[in-house]
């Protein structure tokens, strides 16, 4: 009696510390980055934007299910078509340059200076998690995500911040 | 119920959640994320462990953060309730501004040996090496957080944080760029509200303004000779902070003022029966601090701090009335100089002038004013023995002040990370509490009691020049777990002895007269006749059972064996070690439900305390807030549910009546623009 009392009290909590199934969902913290990408998409505005915006996810993606769900479940009318290009092989930088947003995961960082200097004069934003070089960059500070911009890789971009997002970055180097 | 067993629903319930689990996403009003406004996003916590409490992952020492969130959703209106969340400390109200406050026992109204600082500055009054925790307030939306250290720091912080360290840390006004206006009030605090303004001058800097006024009720007096159990303490405060931000340059400068008025009945002694009286009188504090620090940054491996900071502090009732002054100044400079060393070292000096008044009462310091100064520099150095695994600290921090010349504070401690989830850490250390001017100087009635010869004997408690520091060994180990980025669990024991305590002995006996009546004076005189031996061992969990529930928990065990020599009064026994509970318990959660909707509980148990007849007690806070508008939320909080009033402190009816924590509700409505 008291053996399978302890075998329920373990399955419950072996339930409740298991984590996820990697194809179930992504961890919070990138499903909250993917609410901020969506969101750099809203304030930032790219010059002759027609047809929907691009989202470019470079290397593996961390964001799960709601990446490719994302053109469907937003509902103030912004169109996105969602693009995820595992890895950069040559003939495929062309297509780096139709993005208005590109996120580049860890798994290729290395690849963000070529990346970069394959875009060099196009309106594409660079979003990393941990490279400065990029011209957003991701921090978490206290358990929070935040943003930075690099001022030097925004001058390059012919795009146009808003003030909000330009208000609530965070200071980009120091602090 | 009857028709399926406990163990039947048991089992449906793991098996449902391990399909929940591993089956489709889980279900979470907060799946879409780009639904939510930016801000809303920017204030999710993303992980079980916050930063600063993962840098904090690798301090060797007991040290456990409070978060803003943390306060938030506390339901703490002030510093104290915040404090309540940390294993290892007593936080017990005496009356509702009173607190008796301590870090590994030694609990008592003047609890001396715990450092408390606000953004670095040192808040703990000289003249009883203790807190007046009735003027220690920050308006709470805007702490950081609360950063505290159980067991010696001495190394690094210098004297008096003997058994523990707190500091409160503001937000930079950087994070403060809005405006925000409170309002609320309850049942036993009719007034808690506050307004701060917020702007940036320039990109590199920013500047905020707030005010913050408190009304504050009593509740039911605990000794039923007390008549009137209204407190009305009424407190008003304003501040502000500057930050700049350059390259590699980071600027502040901050200051606050306040004011508060209290009437309250105290207790003051009779030459005939009963000897004891309550009476109605005041209490008048004041003050106010000005800040300044600037911190210079070469790269990760050197940063150079150097801060200097102002205070001025008022007190006075009917006992009489004491101010002191304080002006400090500090440098320290991080240095990495290779792989291996990380140096810290740094000086500090500062100076203090107080001036003791006695009113209706005799009660004083002699000499009336004092100065002094104390210096100090430390050193310390942070060894890495295997590179990302093992690490030892080695430092000590030496000082010299008035009332017992040269102290040193040295600890080695030794950090141990076989992995980023698992930290290991073990310390030794060796810290004092310096004499405060009332172990110098003190010239104190504490009470009068009936003799058989008839004449009353006045208890008269003295200082002494000859009162050495306190000091103590501590031995300490601990360990930090984290599992899966859910479940975070924190542990430390320790082991302290502790030399030369406070105690008071029988100094002789003089015969006096007080309004033409012979009055018998008993002579108590301040010594060190007391040793120690305390042991202890602190829990802290926080499980993130879903995205939107949290739970965290604490527990607390400490034991302390005391011995005196036979020249101490057994009246003062319960000075030297003070009044502690043996098992302490908390355990709260934090749910996040749709439409905005957050409803938060805390629960806690205190054992009984010793040398006290204050019993033991669970007590529960519970707290629902919704958001109404983007700018606008209102929260209701429900305090001290269980009971409809309870006590947690009692000590001699000396300078404060202690009263019952009653039964309470607070309304709050925040509105952020």
């Amino acid at each position: 009696m008291l053996r399978r009392r302890v075998l329920i009290a373990v399955l419950v909590i072996a339930a409740l510390l298991a984590p996820a199934k990697a194809e179930s969902t992504a961890t919070l913290e990138y499903r909250v980055k993917l609410g901020f990408l969506y969101n750099f998409l809203k304030f930032i505005e790219w010059p002759d934007q027609s047809g929907p915006y691009k989202l470019c996810v470079l290397g593996e993606s961390p964001f799960g299910p709601a990446l490719q769900q994302l053109p469907e479940k937003q509902g103030s009318g912004l169109a996105i078509e969602v693009r995820e290009i595992k890895a950069l092989v040559p003939g495929r930088e062309r297509e780096l340059a139709t993005c208005n947003l590109l996120f580049i995961a860890s798994s290729q960082s290395d690849k963000l200076a070529i990346a970069l200097t394959t875009i060099n004069g196009s309106p594409v934003v660079t979003v990393s998690d941990d490279d400065p070089a990029a011209a957003i960059t991701f921090r978490l500070i206290e358990g929070r995500v935040r943003f930075s911009f690099n001022q030097e890789a925004m001058k390059k971009i012919p795009v146009k911040v808003s003030s909000k997002l330009l208000s609530l970055a965070a200071p980009s180097s120091g602090g | 119920m009857a028709a399926y067993s406990l163990r039947t629903w048991c089992l449906a319930l793991a098996v449902a959640l391990i399909v929940s689990r591993t089956g489709k996403a889980e279900p979470t009003q907060h799946d879409d994320f780009t639904s939510l406004p930016l801000e809303d996003l920017m204030n999710i916590e993303v992980t079980a462990v916050s930063r600063s409490e993962k840098s904090v992952a690798n301090t060797p020492a007991a040290i456990t953060v409070i978060t803003s969130e943390d306060i938030r959703r506390s339901g703490a209106t002030s510093i104290p309730e915040a404090l309540r969340l940390v294993p290892g400390l007593s936080v017990a109200r005496v009356n509702s501004t009173t607190w008796a406050i301590s870090s590994r026992g030694f609990n008592g109204i003047t609890a001396n040996k715990l450092l408390v600082m606000i953004d670095g500055r040192t808040v703990y009054n000289p003249g009883f090496s203790g807190t007046f925790w009735d003027t220690q307030d920050v308006m709470l939306e805007d702490v950081d957080r609360i950063e505290v250290v159980r067991g010696p720091g001495g190394a690094l912080w210098g004297a008096n944080a003997v058994n523990g360290v707190i500091d409160v840390i503001t937000k930079s006004s950087q994070d403060t760029t809005s405006g925000l206006i409170r309002g609320g009030g309850g049942s036993w605090q009719p007034l808690y509200s506050a307004a701060r303004l917020g702007t940036k001058l320039s990109p590199e800097t920013t500047f905020r303004v707030y005010a913050k006024g408190d009304i504050v009720g009593s509740g039911p007096p605990v000794d039923p000779k007390v008549t009137r159990s209204d407190e009305d303490f009424n407190r008003t405060q304003g501040g502000f902070r500057l930050d700049s931000n350059h390259q590699n340059t980071q600027l502040t400068f901050q200051g606050d003022l306040y004011g508060m008025h209290e009437e309250l009945q105290s207790n003051q002694f009779t030459y005939t029966p009963p000897y004891s009286q309550p009476f109605e009188t005041r209490h008048d504090m004041s003050g106010g601090n000005l800040l300044a620090r600037a911190r210079l940054m070469d790269g990760a491996d050197s940063e150079f701090t150097v801060q200097s900071y102002f205070d001025r502090v008022n007190r006075e009732f009917y006992m009489g009335g004491i101010h002191v002054t304080t002006w400090d100044l500090d440098a320290q400079h991080r240095l990495r100089l290779n792989p291996v060393h990380e140096l810290t070292y740094g000086s500090g000096i500062r100076f203090m002038s107080d001036s003791v008044y006695s009113g209706s009462s005799e009660n004083t310091f002699d000499p009336n004013s004092d100065n002094y100064a104390i210096g100090s520099v430390f050193l310390q150095d942070q060894i890495t023995l295997i590179p990302n695994k093992l690490a030892a600290v080695i430092g000590s921090k030496f000082l010299h002040n008035n009332f017992s010349g040269f102290e040193y504070q040295p600890s080695v401690r030794l950090i141990w990370t076989p992995s980023t989830d698992y930290t290991a850490w073990g310390a030794v250390s060796r810290s004092v509490r310096t004499p405060s001017r009332f172990d110098n100087d003190a010239n104190f009635i504490v009470g009068v009691f009936p003799s058989e010869s008839g004449a009353p004997v006045q208890a008269n408690v003295r200082g002494s020049s000859n009162f050495q520091s306190e000091e103590v060994f501590s031995y300490e180990l601990g360990q930090r777990l984290e599992v899966n980025d859910k479940l975070f669990v924190d542990t430390a024991v320790f082991i302290n002895q502790y030399q030369n305590l406070q105690t008071f002995s029988s100094a002789g006996v003089e015969m006096t007269e007080v309004d033409g009546q012979p009055v018998i004076r008993s002579v108590e005189q301040a010594g060190n006749d007391a040793s120690a031996t305390s042991g202890g061992f602190e829990l802290a969990t926080r499980w993130r059972a879903l995205d939107s529930l949290k739970f965290f928990g604490t527990y607390t065990f400490f034991h302390v064996n005391t011995s005196f020599s036979d020249s101490v009064s057994d009246t003062s026994k319960y000075y030297s070690e003070g009044s502690n509970p043996k098992n302490q318990f908390t355990l709260g959660s934090q749910l996040n439900l749709p439409y905005d909707v957050n409803f938060d509980t805390f629960l806690r148990y205190i054992d009984s305390l010793s040398y006290s007849p204050v019993k033991s007690y669970t007590e529960l806070n519970a707290q629902i807030s919704k958001r109404i508008t983007p700018s606008i939320t209102v929260s209701i909080l429900g305090q001290n549910l269980l009971h409809p009033d309870h006590e947690e402190f009692a000590t001699l009816p000396l300078y404060s009546v202690e009263t019952k924590s009653p039964r309470a509700v607070l309304g709050k409505i925040e509105y952020r623009f």
